[in-house]
């Protein structure tokens, strides 16, 4: 048994890994132990590169399988790196199966790559900036991804704003554009956390209106709500505490028709055959035509 | 009239369109340049309602003042409702705003018809020329587009926008006629070939202007009339044959405020709803065409799924072995999509196919079990009667229940 200590990135693994593949370490005879340690000396879990390599140890693997391993790399659990070592050990010796999802391994390996492509998704999606400064310069967000994504988004977000300045804090790191350049700040500042935070929007009271309005009360279905917007990530929409409002609204007869709860019973106005144009022109028109039902 | 109130009246007034889909445009990016927004094919849903459909844009009418009288629209000129109407700059300020936010991923505008057809639909182009001309906005345009307006107007508005739909309402021209006087369904065809024959211009000339990049989709209300699944299904399939259609969405009719007579007054048929798009996804995507799910016209069944309905009208063709099958055939498996048939055919040329395998990939293994032989499984329940059979596999009833 051979422990191998690394500083938890995929990089590194990707070296050690290497260097125990050519010297024949079958995957039942490695521990990966990644995070902090002494290098030099550890009692427990040395490097892997005084391993002696077999003589005329070579390997060749799939072409697409380091990418997926990257991929793979970056769901957390912990044991994370045992599996893509078994993969790597096994498409190295020619069994091409063990990248496929009909696999044991390769539908385990599968799986976490999916779900890194799908929390890098929500990240995309779910991501609320919120403005800096008057006139806003600069936009800020808190996100709590559940696997290690943050790094993949920065460039959709760098195409996404153009020119404008912006900064997402999660637990784990910071990713920072400035209008040119990108950085990834590993672990996130407190300052910049505290100000991804707190920083409040005061243009969020139109977003909320709009989400109220475009529910549609008569359809309401909280499994369909629940697969696409998982509960987790409520708490730090500005929408979420509008979600169980809507829903127990909904069950409490605003369901009878599809009109906003805000808008029921409220003025409306009926327009006659002869009043062509009567809309066009003015940006306001007075809604006070018939009786407020509401009173 | 204060812009939040504007946006809650014209939002409301836009929620019965289905389509909110964000997908198909070229890629776009604003790295490095001024302006702002980006594309990259793939749609972004950036919340969900509690009524579980996504926003991915935002979706608002230009105004809801409007001289037609479509009996199922809630903007129907002789409808109580509050109404209300944004400048062009109002949409520009709400779309930049809530996209800077990550709130949307572009916008998706529609109107009312005031004045006349031309007279909206240049209102309508103005708001996108504005947005991609003077604010260098890249994100994702979606404009409906306004059967008689000018093909002049169409093809401006093609120029701006990743997408256009026209809205044929109703499956049959009966029930265009009987509930929305206004409307023609040649008039509607004939902006669907308006839009189609840019794209085709575009799409000849690689390097000129592009036209509607994400294509058309278009809409029908399910249950405001009394047309069966047959007919919508033929319809669509019509739509997709003749105009290349991207989508087309069914809108189960929900009741609107003092909904007219003439119309259903049950809350909206959305297992049924449900179906038609599976269907539609049949259509689109496996093959299949309308007259094979539905040989007599008639409903779909609500109890199970098109497809198993297909395969348990046609018993001969199964159980299909997988380690022989066609791909296309083993993808009209029931409980095996598209993506696991090409999965299936990628594995049995590294190994033979097991039972096993369909577990791992995470096949509906109840439902293709009747349907299926591999290497070291042959079902018993082949010599089941269909009906027996159906009884087994249809959907738990309170799946898609209301209250």
């Amino acid at each position: 048994m051979r422990q191998i200590r690394f500083d938890g990135t995929f990089e590194a693994w990707r070296a050690e890994a290497r260097h125990c593949l050519l010297a024949g370490l079958a995957p039942d005879e490695v521990v990966w132990l990644d995070g902090p340690g002494d290098r030099t000396g550890d009692l427990f879990g040395a490097a892997a590169d005084d391993l002696p390599a077999q003589p005329g140890a070579s390997f060749r693997i799939p072409r697409e399988l380091p990418a997926l391993l990257q991929l793979a790399a970056r769901f957390r659990c912990e044991a994370r790196w045992s599996l893509l070592y078994r993969v790597l050990w096994r498409a190295s010796r020619g069994d091409r199966s063990a990248l496929l999802a009909g696999d044991p391994d390769g539908s385990l390996l599968q799986r976490r790559a999916k779900a890194v492509r799908r929390e890098l998704h929500h990240l995309h999606a779910f991501v609320r900036f919120r403005p800096l400064g008057e006139p806003a310069k600069h936009f800020v967000a808190w996100h709590e991804p559940a696997h290690d994504v943050l790094e993949l988004a920065i460039e959709h977000f760098a195409r996404r704003m153009g020119g404008t300045p912006w900064m997402i804090a999660t637990p784990q790191a910071a990713a920072l554009w400035d209008g040119r350049r990108a950085a990834l700040v590993s672990p996130c500042p407190p300052t910049w956390r505290a100000l991804a935070q707190t920083a409040a929007d005061p243009d969020e009271a139109l977003w909320l209106a709009y989400y109220r309005s475009i529910f549609n009360p008569a359809r309401a279905n909280r499994e369909a709500l629940l697969k696409g917007l998982p509960a987790r990530f409520w708490k730090d929409l500005p929408e979420g505490t509008a979600i169980c409002e809507l829903l127990v609204g909904a069950r409490n007869g605003d369901r009878r028709t599809g009109q906003a709860a805000a808008l029921v019973g409220r003025a409306g106005r009926r327009i006659g055959r002869e009043a062509r144009g009567l809309a066009a022109g003015q940006g306001e028109v007075s809604v006070r035509e018939s009786p407020d039902r509401r009173r | 009239m204060q812009l939040i109130d504007k946006l809650s009246i014209l939002a409301d007034a836009a929620k019965y369109d289905a389509s909110c889909a964000s997908s198909g445009a070229p890629r776009r990016s604003s790295k490095g340049r001024s302006g702002l927004g980006s594309t990259s094919g793939m749609g972004i849903c950036h919340s969900f309602t509690p009524d579980g459909r996504c926003v991915s844009l935002l979706k608002i009418l230009l105004t809801n003042f409007c001289l037609y009288d479509c009996q199922y629209c809630i903007n129907r000129r002789s409808s109580d409702v509050p109404r209300a109407r944004f400048t062009p700059e109002e949409v520009v300020r709400l779309t930049l705003d809530f996209y800077r936010r990550n709130l949307v991923s572009g916008l998706f505008l529609s109107s009312g018809i005031i004045r006349s057809a031309d007279y909206t639909m240049e209102q309508l182009v103005r708001v996108a020329r504005l947005l991609r001309e003077e604010h260098e906005f890249r994100g994702y345009i979606h404009l409906k587009t306004i059967p008689d307006a000018d093909p002049l107007l169409i093809a401006e508005a093609g120029r701006h926008a990743d997408r256009l739909s026209v809205n044929v309402e109703l499956p049959t021209e009966q029930g265009l006629l009987r509930l929305a006087p206004e409307k023609r369904a040649r008039s509607i065809r004939q902006a669907m070939g308006v839009i189609r024959t840019g794209e085709q211009q575009a799409q000849q000339e690689p390097r000129g202007a592009t036209f509607a990049p994400a294509g058309q989709s278009t809409q029908m209300i399910i249950g405001a009339d009394a047309s069966d699944d047959g007919t919508i299904l033929r319809t669509a399939e019509t739509l997709y044959d003749g105009f290349r259609l991207r989508r087309v969405y069914y809108s189960a009719f929900s009741p609107i405020p003092q909904s007219p007579r003439m119309l259903a007054q049950q809350p909206p048929p959305l297992l049924r709803e449900h179906r038609l798009y599976q269907a539609d996804f049949l259509l689109r995507g496996y093959g299949f065409r309308a007259g094979e799910l539905l040989p007599d016209n008639g409903n779909l069944a609500l109890d199970i799924d098109p497809k198993l309905a297909w395969a348990l009208a046609n018993r001969a063709l199964f159980p299909v072995d997988l380690n022989r099958a066609e791909p296309a055939l083993i993808a009209r498996v029931p409980g095996i999509g598209v993506l696991n048939a090409r999965r299936l055919a990628e594995l049995r040329r590294e190994r033979r196919l097991r039972y096993a395998d369909l577990q791992r990939l995470r096949c509906a293994v109840e439902k293709a079990a009747p349907f299926v032989i591999t290497q070291d499984y042959r079902p018993r329940q082949a010599t089941l009667e269909s009906a027996v059979l159906r009884q087994r596999l249809r959907d738990g009833s309170a799946q898609l229940e209301l209250w």
